[in-house]
């Protein structure tokens, strides 16, 4: 299908992606070397940095670089349904690396081991970092040809935004429940559970607007 | 064949490729039966317009020259045939009505415009 | 039959406007787009390749619209512009694969080849490329796949003689079938003065005229004289005088009823004299 072929050159146009191996190192290194660790922090980190990366398809579109791509066959708003595919994408990818350096570390260090997974949390994280990769590509549908100021500012405030809440949560949290901070207690799985899938409606149904609005706007 | 084109002429460049191949045909340096290359190769070959070799061969056909069939290009016409001789006889008559008008202006009379006839004619020979 | 027909095409910006745009193109022949800088080419060549959305209008290609097929619109052209409209970061190779992937008539063998001919690296990242490189590729991605209507704008510009020789050749090729056509703005008046077709101009947003060329050419002549030879007599019938301290320059309705007077200089026009004078005689 052609969104396929839209997210196969959203990825082509990634470059850098050995940056992106940076935040699960750096969390397994905290883990580590930590006595009392912090899996949901771990995990958000990791989810924090997919959010940066997921609304990367939405750079360089300027008419100017982006003619061929604007000009290729196909219904209009298809590149669209691309890009946000490719943002789901990385928000997964992104909390599969948080798990996977959670596991890793876990090998190293029995701390981490020990502690139960904020399983809860960890899917409440998932679907707060998918709705908040949802609204930036909305509102990147909007203002992707208008200025560059625009897309920039929309690529990194919400991310720390959101990096900073759940850094605020989680730092709560922890203050409430000690010695190990798991949470795995507060938040049942099934409440999470829950709210993700809410949050993969809103994403689906954001998703639905921006094409709307491309179709509307007609490019 | 040979088209040589010449930019700064006053003559347009259809009235050009017209007269080479005209005169390419008259000479006998293009036989009769001759396929003629299609007006877009042409074209292409010269560099020049398509416009300008359409409007080349129509003319050409036009005087009798060369005919165009549907799917098998432009053939050059025998020289024999009757429309082109047509044409012939008449700038024939052109000719020798531009020297009677000239004649009278100046007063000559019939006899000496015919004796002029007759030493062209032979000089020619 | 028309393949490309435009009618009606109106485009406002903040600081221009292009007005009423209509002209059709017949299939098989190759039309040059002329004016100056300005004057609304680009904006028209992007409307009807579908870059921009233009404010009322209708540009209809091959009997379609890009409403009625968007997919098939996009196909049928083949867009070149004078700089590259690729994503820097990309290869000739990656892009060779997005060909690939969205049309369905590319040829890769033919691909290669023109980057084999033009030396094209295939691995190299697009910043690397020279301007005129990058025209090529452009040239190469456009002409190895099949289309009706190749869009070139002002896509000469920066190419060394030869390999512009090069191009219009491709072009009567492209159109020796008689089923595709070209069109191209430009502002090197040789190219247009050889192979095309036909002409439109545009001047301030606005379409002036579009002819065969010969006709254009045969339509008028460019008469030079002497300060006394401008009677206001020969005035009327003159376009676009440009006085200078000997004399004066202009152009001149062939078919006017009128013999020009001895002292007069009448020569064949070049279709650059004719816009010149043109634009002077509507400033």
């Amino acid at each position: 299908m052609r969104v396929l072929k839209f997210l196969k050159i959203d990825c082509l146009k990634m470059k850098s992606l050995w940056i992106a191996l940076f935040f699960p190192l750096l969390s397994i290194f905290i883990l580590i070397t930590s006595d009392e660790p912090n899996l949901l922090f771990a995990a958000g980190y990791c989810m924090f940095a997919g959010i940066i990366y997921s609304t990367f398809p939405f750079t360089g579109e300027n008419p100017q670089e982006n003619g061929f791509l604007m000009m290729l066959p196909s219904k209009p708003g298809e590149d669209i349904l691309g890009h946000f595919l490719f943002g789901f994408t990385a928000v997964t990818v992104s909390l599969f690396l948080g798990l996977f350096s959670i596991f890793v570390s876990g090998l190293i260090n029995s701390n981490v081991k020990n502690t139960p997974l904020p399983t809860g949390f960890i899917l409440a994280l998932y679907g707060a970092a998918v709705i908040f990769v949802g609204l930036e590509e909305l509102l990147l549908t909007v203002f992707r040809y208008e200025s560059i100021r625009a897309v920039q500012l929309i690529r990194i405030v919400p991310a720390f935004v959101y990096f900073f809440a759940a850094n605020a949560v989680t730092d709560r949290l922890q203050a409430q429940q000690t010695p190990s901070f798991a949470g795995a207690g507060t938040l049942p799985v099934s409440v999470g559970a829950g709210f993700f899938a809410a949050a993969l409606v809103v994403y689906i149904i954001l998703t639905m607007i921006a094409v709307r609005i491309v179709l509307k706007r007609d490019f | 064949m040979r088209i040589v084109i010449k930019n700064q002429s006053e003559f347009p460049i259809y009235a050009q490729i017209e007269e080479q191949i005209r005169e390419q045909i008259l000479s006998g340096e293009i036989p009769e039966g001759t396929v003629l290359p299609s007006i877009r190769k042409l074209a292409k070959e010269i560099g020049v317009s398509v416009i300008t070799t359409t409007r080349a061969y129509s003319d050409l056909e036009a005087a009798g020259f060369i005919a165009t069939m549907q799917g098998k290009g432009s053939v050059v016409l025998s020289q024999d045939n009757g429309l082109l001789r047509e044409q012939y006889l008449r700038k024939i008559e052109e000719g020798l009505l531009d020297a009677i008008d000239t004649a009278k202006k100046i007063s000559l009379e019939k006899a000496e415009v015919l004796s002029m006839l007759e030493m062209l004619w032979d000089d020619e020979e | 039959m028309d393949l490309l027909t435009v009618k009606g095409l109106c485009k406002k910006y903040k600081t221009f406007e292009l007005k009423d745009i209509h002209f059709s193109i017949p299939e098989g022949f190759i039309t040059g787009y002329i004016g100056q800088n300005g004057a609304g080419k680009t904006t028209t060549l992007n409307a009807i390749s579908h870059l921009i959305r233009p404010d009322s209008g209708e540009c209809v290609i091959a009997g379609k619209t890009f409403e009625e097929d968007p997919v098939g619109y996009r196909e049928s052209i083949g867009y070149v512009g004078d700089s590259s409209y690729f994503p820097a970061g990309l290869t000739a190779k990656t892009i060779r694969g997005i060909l690939k992937d969205f049309y369905p008539t590319f040829d890769e063998t033919r691909y290669d080849e023109y980057c084999r001919r033009w030396k094209l690296p295939e691995k190299e990242p697009l910043k690397t490329y020279s301007r005129g490189m990058k025209v090529k590729l452009m040239f190469a991605s456009v002409l190895s796949r099949d289309t009706k209507l190749l869009i070139l704008d002002e896509a000469t510009n920066g190419l060394d003689p030869m390999v512009r020789k090069e191009i219009l050749a491709l072009l009567q090729e492209y159109i020796e079938d008689g089923k595709h056509s070209v069109l191209f703005s430009t502002h090197i008046m040789e190219d247009l003065e050889d192979i095309a077709d036909y002409i439109f101009f545009i001047d301030n947003g606005e379409g002036i005229l579009f002819e065969a060329k010969d006709d254009l050419l045969e339509e008028y002549l460019i008469v030079r004289g002497g300060q006394e030879d401008l009677t206001p007599e020969l005035r009327k019938y003159l376009i676009g005088v440009e006085k200078h301290a000997y004399g004066f320059e202009a152009l001149f309705r062939t078919e006017a009823e009128m013999v020009l007077p001895p002292g007069i200089e009448a020569q064949k026009p070049t279709i650059d004299k004719i816009i010149v004078h043109m634009l002077e005689e509507r400033r």
